[in-house]
């Protein structure tokens, strides 16, 4: 015979699984399982935004740790007017953004050579290689072109809303992105070379 | 390559990326939000420990007896004495006269214009600044009643069933999940039943399925709701009148020189702040700010000739006489420091209230009827601060407020307030005395935050 009394009242069995809405209004509660779930399903998704923009993987975690205090305490100010994972990346992207500032000053580099584009083979690169690399080479990218780059190829954003808020012209940020395609090809033309060794390695 | 094309490929790449964090984050992430929680309970408490701190320091430098110890002595000129002594009788018909000149005009009300009047021989200083006095109005409480939204609500009792398990081996995890309800619609003991009746509907084909319920159920990491911290900012109204003035006088003045009448006409305290309060469970610290205006509507008339700048710097220092009628108002800036009790979790509940205030000084408004010779002259003076009177005050204060909420992060307040003052208004030298008790009414409105 169950007893009922020890039941804890969190807890169900649902076929489902629980909503988003339900989760965040948990979490607002400070309800500590209800946290962790919301921790284990985006910390893999949003530490891979915090890669892309970090100088390292170190910093990736740290930023992304950063982040989360940042998600958990302002919860409560989520209205629902967009995806809950949308919500969540663009207040991992500011994290990362204030953490570049804060712990290097953000330079916008200056001219690179310009290189001939294979452009086929470019295209080929990006669809096949393994995709951490893909992603260290754009952590390798200058911080400047880094932050450009994922902000307007990656994330969608316009030149002018990044303009504003990285507080830099406008066309500062097209050369910068321009700039930042040019050295990413380069990279990935390099590696081509050593497509046999690049490819197909795990995550 | 085409910017588009490029994107595209970088975008749908990017998307599919996903790191493991480290197994100890969600662990630091937790550490870290209760340190910052703790260090900003550390700040509040210092800053209230230090305030009271403070105003035990005030108490301490301040303090002193109302009444005047018997032997304290002022000197005054021969002449002086002999001239009062002498012209007492003339001094009793002029008090009258002008008590009843001036009773017209204070009772009156509190609004009005000023004329000032003045004689060439005029013994008072020009006024500093003429103002047109106003009373205070009263605060009209804005109850808002903000509509309870049912979606917002966690009132869900979510459909479950358990998962058919093997009868053999052990049994694969099974995944914890919440259920939540709204507390004020259904009680513990009936959501307790309605699961649970649900599970027993439910054919068990393992009783391990039923043990493993039960092992759950201790799990180590059982459902302890905490109380949240909460924060509320208060506004609030006082009107309060003196109960008790001890309104005295120094004996060895009117024995030697001096015969000072009073009248004990009410004196009135108004009181308006913010405060802000950090919430645990039912206590509550609240300091802030608050603007405090005192009016004393008692009449001093201090009757002689003196030379001495002792009683009133503004006295006629002539071979004559002087009737001075003196009409008064303090304003304070105030800084309290309270701590609440709340009794009751019901729409209409109590708080007890006590703490300490600390006062500074910041203007006074003196009304002045002066009385020379059967002329009769008024002034007024507002200054910021006042030689009569001491710069610093605290008071006591206590409450006990009904509460009544309007939603569940806006409630209205009203009850009594009584307030002690535990220094003199006035400095040292002045023959007045007061050190009043104030009862009244203190009313307002919470809001509450939750965290």
């Amino acid at each position: 015979m169950l007893s009922f009394k020890k039941l804890p009242l969190i807890l169900k069995y649902k076929k489902s699984g629980i909503t988003d809405h339900e989760l965040v209004h948990l979490c607002i509660d400070n309800d500590a399982v209800a946290q962790k779930t919301l921790f284990e399903q985006y910390a893999p998704m949003l530490l891979g935004v915090c890669f892309r923009y970090a100088n390292s993987e170190a910093d990736a975690h740290e930023i992304l740790q950063l982040g989360f205090i940042k998600i958990f305490n302002n919860l409560a100010k989520f209205r629902f007017e967009s995806s809950l994972s949308t919500w969540l990346t663009r207040i991992m992207i500011n994290t990362a953004l204030n953490y570049l500032r804060a712990n290097q000053k953000v330079k916008w580099e200056a001219d690179i050579e310009t290189i001939h584009e294979n452009n086929d083979f470019v295209v080929e690169q990006l669809h096949q290689i393994d995709l951490k690399v893909l992603m260290e080479c754009i952590q390798q990218l200058p911080t400047g072109y880094r932050i450009v780059l994922n902000m307007y190829a990656i994330e969608g954003f316009s030149h002018k809303e990044i303009a504003e808020e990285l507080n830099i012209n406008e066309s500062t940020s097209r050369s910068q992105f321009a700039r930042a395609k040019v050295l990413l090809e380069k990279k990935l033309l390099t590696l081509g070379f050593d497509i046999k060794k690049y490819a197909g390695r795990t995550i | 390559m085409q910017d588009e094309q490029f994107n595209n490929i970088l975008k749908n790449r990017a998307k599919e990326f996903v790191l493991t964090p480290n197994s100890s984050a969600f662990e630091n992430i937790t550490a870290a939000r209760k340190q910052a929680k703790r260090n900003r309970l550390m700040a509040y408490v210092a800053f209230f420990i230090l305030g009271i701190g403070a105003s035990i320091f005030i108490l301490i430098s301040n303090i002193n007896d109302p009444f005047p110890p018997n032997n304290s002595t002022i000197t005054l000129s021969a002449k002086s004495k002999k001239q009062i002594i002498a012209n007492k009788k003339k001094q009793d018909e002029l008090v009258n006269k002008a008590i009843n000149k001036l009773a017209v005009k204070t009772k009156k009300n509190n609004f009005y214009a000023k004329q000032i009047e003045q004689k060439k021989d005029n013994p008072f200083d020009q006024p500093k600044q003429i103002a047109v006095r106003q009373k205070l109005t009263n605060i009209d409480i804005v109850a808002v009643k903000e509509e309870i939204n049912d979606n917002n609500k966690i009132g869900k009792l979510v459909d479950f069933t358990i998962n058919e398990t093997k009868t053999e081996g052990s049994l694969p995890p099974i995944e914890q999940k919440i259920v939540a309800f709204d507390s004020t619609k259904i009680s513990t003991e009936d959501i307790v039943a309605k699961v649970t009746e649900e599970i027993i509907n439910v054919p068990i084909k393992d009783s391990t399925i039923a043990d493993n319920i039960q092992n759950l159920t201790s799990s180590p990491n059982p459902k302890k709701v905490r109380k949240p911290i909460g924060f509320n900012l208060t506004l609030f109204n006082n009107y309060m009148l003196v109960n008790k003035a001890y309104n005295g006088a120094n004996n060895d003045l009117i024995k030697n020189n001096f015969e000072i009448d009073y009248n004990d006409e009410a004196k009135q305290m108004y009181s308006i702040g913010l405060l802000i309060g950090f919430t645990r469970k039912n206590f509550t610290l609240k300091t802030g700010l608050a603007y405090n205006n005192v009016l004393f509507n008692d009449l001093f008339i201090k009757i002689g000739s003196f030379n001495s700048s002792i009683v009133n710097e503004s006295s006629v220092n002539n071979d004559g006489y002087n009737i001075n009628i003196i009409d008064q108002s303090l304003s304070f800036v105030e800084m309290p420091f309270l701590a609440a009790f709340n009794v009751g979790n019901k729409k209409l509940n109590w708080t007890f209230e006590t703490g300490i205030a600390m006062q500074y000084l910041v203007q006074t408004n003196t009304y002045s009827l002066l009385l020379e010779q059967g002329e009769i002259s008024y002034t007024q003076q507002n200054e910021a601060g006042n030689k009569r009177f001491k710069q610093l005050q605290m008071a006591l204060q206590a409450s006990i407020l009904a509460n009544y909420k309007l939603t569940n992060h806006v409630s209205i307040f009203i009850g009594p307030i009584a307030k002690f003052h535990v220094n003199q208004y006035y400095q040292e030298g002045f023959t007045q005395r007061s050190s009043p008790i104030y009862l009244g009414l203190n009313s307002g409105i919470n809001f509450n935050f939750k965290r």
